[in-house]
C-alpha cells in the first residue's frame, strides 16, 4: 500500500469578532473580508515530511518532532479560494499554477509532469523547502477533499454561508475538480 | 449735611456696584478641539462598528490606538481606486487585519499563531510606522496588481538596494488586509 505523498487540512479557526460575522451573515457583513473572516489554519504533509515553523521560521519534519508547530496560521478563507482557483487552471489546461498564502510570504506551486503527473512544490521565503510529484488524479481529489472539509465547517457554522459567493464559487470548484479525479 | 452725605452715600454705591462687576474675566473658556473626525453610520441595520472618516490634512499618529474602523491612511492606486488603510484588528491572532496588523506582526514582529514572521525593519531596513506607511503607498503604485479570488488585489514594490518585495493585498471593498516584506518577485505573478 503506498503512502499518501500530498496531504492538505484546512481548519477553520477564526477571531471571535470573525466567528461572529460566520454565524450572523448575510445579516452582519464580512469586515472586511470574507478572507478575514474565515481565518485559520493550514496543515500540508508533501512527500514524506509535514511542514512546520518554528521561532518564525519554516521547517520540515515529522509529526513526532514536538518543536515543530505542523498548523501554519493564515486569511484561510483566501488561501483557500486561491488554492481553488489555481488548481482549476490547471484543470482547465494551464502548464503551472501557484495558490499564494495572504499573509506568509509562503506559496504551493504546481507544475504539469508527463503521464499525468504533477510537481507540487512547497516555497517559503522564496526557496524550495520541499517538492514531490503525484498523479493529477489524486491532486485533484487531495484539493477538492480540502475544500470539501473546509466547506463544511463554515456551513456547520452557519447554513446560509452556502450562498455567500466565494463559498459558492468554492462549490462549483469541488464539483469540477471532483468529476476530474474520477475519470 | 444728609445733601452731602446722600451724594457720598450713592457715589460709594456706584462705585461698589461697578466694583461688584468688575472687568471680563480672563478665565479660559474651553473652545472645542478642533474636529477632524467625521463619524457616518455606515449600516444602520447591523450592528457594525460606526465608520470614522479622518481628515488627511490631521493625520492620525501611527504608533496610537484608534477604533477598529477608523481609517489610519488613504491612497489612491494607478489605476485610480480608492485604498483605505482601516487601523483594524492587532491582537497577536488569526483574524487580524489593517495598520493594528502590520504594526504589531510585520513591524514589532508580535505574533502568537505560528507560521513565519516577517518584520520590515529586518527585511527591508524600514525602522519607522511612517517608513512603512511610505512603501506600502509606493506598492499601491504598482501598475499590474495581480486579481485573486474573491475579488482581492495585491500589489507589489521592489525596495531598492534590497533584495525584497512589499506585498499589500487588498479587499475586495478596497481595505488593505495586510503588507509585508517578501523576497523579491516570490509573490509577484508577472515577474
Amino acid at each position: 500500500m503506498t503512502k499518501t505523498q500530498f496531504q492538505l487540512t484546512l481548519k477553520l479557526q477564526p477571531s471571535p469578532e470573525g466567528l461572529r460575522q460566520l454565524q450572523n451573515w448575510p445579516k452582519t457583513p464580512f469586515s472586511p473580508d470574507f478572507a478575514v473572516a474565515a481565518s485559520g489554519l493550514i496543515q500540508l504533509k508533501i512527500g514524506d515530511k509535514f511542514i512546520g515553523a518554528r521561532d518564525g521560521k519554516i521547517f520540515v519534519g515529522s509529526p513526532f518532532d514536538k518543536t515543530l508547530n505542523f498548523w501554519l496560521p493564515d486569511y484561510l478563507g483566501g488561501f483557500a479560494t486561491n488554492l481553488g482557483q489555481a488548481a482549476l487552471k490547471l484543470h482547465k489546461g494551464a502548464k503551472s499554477t501557484k495558490a499564494g498564502f495572504i499573509d506568509e510570504p509562503v506559496a504551493l506551486n504546481f507544475q504539469r509532469q508527463p503521464d499525468e503527473y504533477i510537481q507540487i512544490q512547497f516555497e517559503a521565503e522564496g526557496q524550495t523547502i520541499q517538492a514531490v510529484s503525484i498523479p493529477l488524479s489524486n491532486f485533484y481529489h487531495e484539493i477538492a477533499h480540502a475544500l470539501q472539509n473546509f466547506q463544511q465547517q463554515l456551513i456547520a457554522i452557519n447554513p446560509n454561508l452556502s450562498d455567500e459567493p466565494e463559498v459558492r464559487e468554492m462549490a462549483m470548484t469541488i464539483r469540477q475538480l471532483l468529476e476530474k479525479s474520477n475519470k | 449735611m444728609s445733601k452731602q452725605f446722600t451724594k457720598v452715600l450713592i457715589l460709594l454705591l456706584l462705585t461698589f456696584s461697578l466694583v461688584a462687576c468688575g472687568e471680563p474675566t480672563n478665565t479660559p473658556t474651553p473652545v472645542p478641539t478642533p474636529t477632524v473626525v467625521v463619524t457616518t453610520n455606515q449600516t444602520a441595520k447591523t450592528t457594525a462598528a460606526k465608520t470614522t472618516m479622518v481628515a488627511t490634512k490631521n493625520e492620525p499618529d501611527l504608533t496610537a490606538v484608534f477604533p477598529e474602523k477608523t481609517v489610519i491612511r488613504t491612497f489612491t492606486d494607478q489605476e485610480g481606486h480608492t485604498i483605505r488603510l482601516f487601523y483594524g484588528r492587532g491582537t497577536g491572532h488569526n483574524g487580524d487585519y489593517g495598520w493594528a496588523h502590520i504594526l504589531g506582526k510585520h513591524v514589532n514582529g508580535i505574533w502568537y499563531d505560528g507560521g513565519t514572521i516577517t518584520t520590515y525593519p529586518k527585511a527591508v531596513g524600514a525602522k519607522t510606522p511612517a517608513e512603512v506607511i511610505s512603501l506600502i503607498d509606493k506598492s499601491l503604485q504598482d501598475k499590474t496588481p495581480d486579481s485573486q479570488a474573491g475579488g482581492r488585489k495585491t500589489y507589489v514594490y521592489f525596495v531598492p538596494n534590497t533584495k525584497n518585495d512589499v506585498f499589500t493585498v487588498v479587499g475586495s471593498d478596497g481595505t488593505i488586509i495586510t503588507a509585508y516584506p517578501v523576497p523579491h518577485g516570490s509573490k509577484d505573478e508577472n515577474s
